[in-house]
């Protein structure tokens, strides 16, 4: 990933939840072409490495982006529980 | 005993759900707000401005305890990018009272936990860090919604849960958004000191000015799309959004991130933010172009404000709009509170009272904004360039060579911007113009 996206990152406070909020189908996501969830999310966290789609939802913005692109119904995305997640404090 | 049934429970405590909130507590109904985040507002990021002709009429002395940061009177300026040169259109300063509510920049972490707080003093009962799972159904009509904290159930539930809306998808009002209707906002808070803000984009204290830049997202094998950026002054930090198409981003193939860092680089806009240091950085998706029927704002039990029902202006501004939505909402279940029906004929009441907003209208001019655009998309995506060869060639015309430009500087204006975006009627009186414009400049440049 990008080094000054990372940087971008460190500003935000989170607040995980230990169950994760996004889950995928990662054997729907061999047949996908386009991927367009690695080009949408604006944290990157969709990485198409080694021939497999690597996604980790901690540090996720929550703008769901990622579950309307998806062109193969793989991404199962509900919002962080009540009080866990991204906290904005610059909003 | 029985559960106790609300009036309303509103999901949502930004602008839409906190306006509906607040206006129903006046009116003395029971109303639950329920907010996913710890904080209402720390979910949210204002990707614009803050129009407050709503506001004004909840909270009339609101410019006294409104946490604000600064007042948008005296600036507005508007620029084409290209990769290496702006062109800045007339920008408009106004020195002088405003006549109608002004507007402001905002950091919604600030101003929608002050909004709620309002809405709470009225009587509104707040829950936060509780999120809606789904809804409560009775006899096929929603009552009431379920969150991990128990049931919560009311004669009307308003959604106004944003633009990822549990309550408009699990009532089945409205689909998921396609990548075509939404945008993703990226955002990023840029410290500088207030003085260096004023020095640089001539201001007062507590004035404000908002820039908008349109440019061009290019992908490696030159696909092409629009997208906005903008930079609001805020009152010792500088707010840089990019905002494009889900679908062009997804067209393009370029990474939302590296849409902004390239923003960032821009030899204009780095002259802009240089000395700043990054605050946050955020993103957001936000709806455009509206609904396609208004009957998909309401159903039985149920209504929609804000970004879940996409109330947004053509241009995409949504606070205010969210604001007028959730006023709406509220009348309308007063109404049905009085004559004790929540059906959806009796909700749907709720069109007459976005009428008397203005939101049918905005609704509809968003729509035919949105579905028009894809028409006129190629000529939008010259426009930047055009614009810029426009201005160089009109900035140094007496430098051109004899013969270097087959046509007037308004028939290139013309055939460039006009004629590819203009109604028939327009095309049909200009072109006759740019005719006979374009017969005197050959001749000029044979003589």
């Amino acid at each position: 990933m990008d080094v000054r996206l990372d940087l971008k990152l460190d500003t935000l406070v989170h607040k995980p939840d230990p169950e994760p909020h996004i889950v995928i189908d990662s054997a729907r996501c061999l047949e996908c072409e386009g991927r367009p969830c690695t080009v949408v999310c604006p944290a990157g966290l969709y990485v198409w490495m080694d021939g497999q789609l690597v996604h980790n939802c901690d540090g996720c913005l929550e703008c769901g982006s990622c579950r309307i692109v998806c062109p193969h119904d793989a991404i199962e995305w509900r919002y962080p529980r009540g009080g866990h997640g991204v906290r904005y404090r610059w909003g | 005993v029985a559960e106790h049934v609300h009036d309303c429970v509103v999901v949502g405590a930004g602008p839409a759900g906190s306006a509906a909130a607040l206006q129903m507590a006046h009116d003395g109904l029971d109303v639950v707000l329920v907010e996913r985040g710890e904080r209402p507002g720390e979910k949210n990021v204002m990707s614009g401005i803050l129009f407050t002709d709503t506001l004004a009429e909840l909270i009339p002395d609101f410019e006294d305890r409104a946490p604000v940061q600064r007042r948008i009177t005296s600036g507005y300026a508007m620029h084409y990018l290209t990769a290496d040169a702006v062109v800045t259109l007339p920008t408009l300063r106004e020195y002088r009272e405003p006549t109608r509510p002004p507007y402001y920049t905002v950091f919604r972490s600030e101003f929608d936990a002050w909004f709620a707080e309002e809405a709470v003093k009225a009587e509104a009962e707040l829950f936060t860090a509780t999120l809606v799972e789904d809804l409560l159904w009775e006899e096929g009509r929603v009552a009431g919604v379920q969150t991990v904290r128990g049931d919560l159930r009311a004669r009307v539930v308003i959604g106004a849960d944003g633009v990822n809306s549990t309550v408009a998808e699990r009532s089945g009002l409205r689909a998921p958004p396609t990548p075509a209707e939404v945008s993703l906002i990226v955002r990023e808070v840029l410290d500088l000191p207030a003085a260096v803000i004023e020095d640089r984009f001539v201001l007062r204290p507590g004035e404000g000015i908002l820039n908008l830049f349109i440019g061009l997202v290019s992908g490696d094998d030159g696909r092409q799309g629009v997208y906005y950026t903008e930079l609001y002054t805020n009152r010792d930090s500088l707010s840089l959004t990019s905002e494009v198409p889900l679908e062009t981003l997804q067209r393009c193939g370029v990474p939302a991130y590296e849409v902004m860092a390239a923003r960032e680089r821009h030899p204009y806009i780095a002259r802009l933010i240089a000395g700043s240091k990054l605050r946050e950085y955020q993103a957001h998706l936000i709806p455009w172009g509206g609904v396609d029927e208004l009957a998909d704002l309401y159903g039985d039990g149920v209504l929609l404000a804000g970004d879940a029902g996409k109330f947004t202006t053509e241009d995409g501004v949504g606070s205010w709009p969210a604001m007028a939505s959730g006023q709406a909402a509220a009348r309308t279940v007063k109404e049905a509170c009085e004559r004790g029906d929540f059906s959806r004929e009796a909700l749907s009441a709720y069109v007459g009272y976005l009428d008397e907003v203005g939101m049918v209208e905005t609704q509809r001019q968003a729509r035919r904004e949105w579905a028009t655009q894809p028409k006129r998309r190629r000529a939008l995506d010259r426009r930047p360039e055009q614009i810029a060869a426009l201005a160089r060639r009109y900035f140094q015309r007496w430098r051109a060579e004899k013969g270097e430009y087959p046509r007037s500087l308004w028939g290139q204006a013309y055939h460039t911007l006009i004629k590819p975006l203009a109604p028939w009627y327009v095309r049909g009186s200009l072109g006759l113009v740019t005719w006979i414009d374009t017969l005197r400049w050959r001749r000029k440049r044979r003589g």
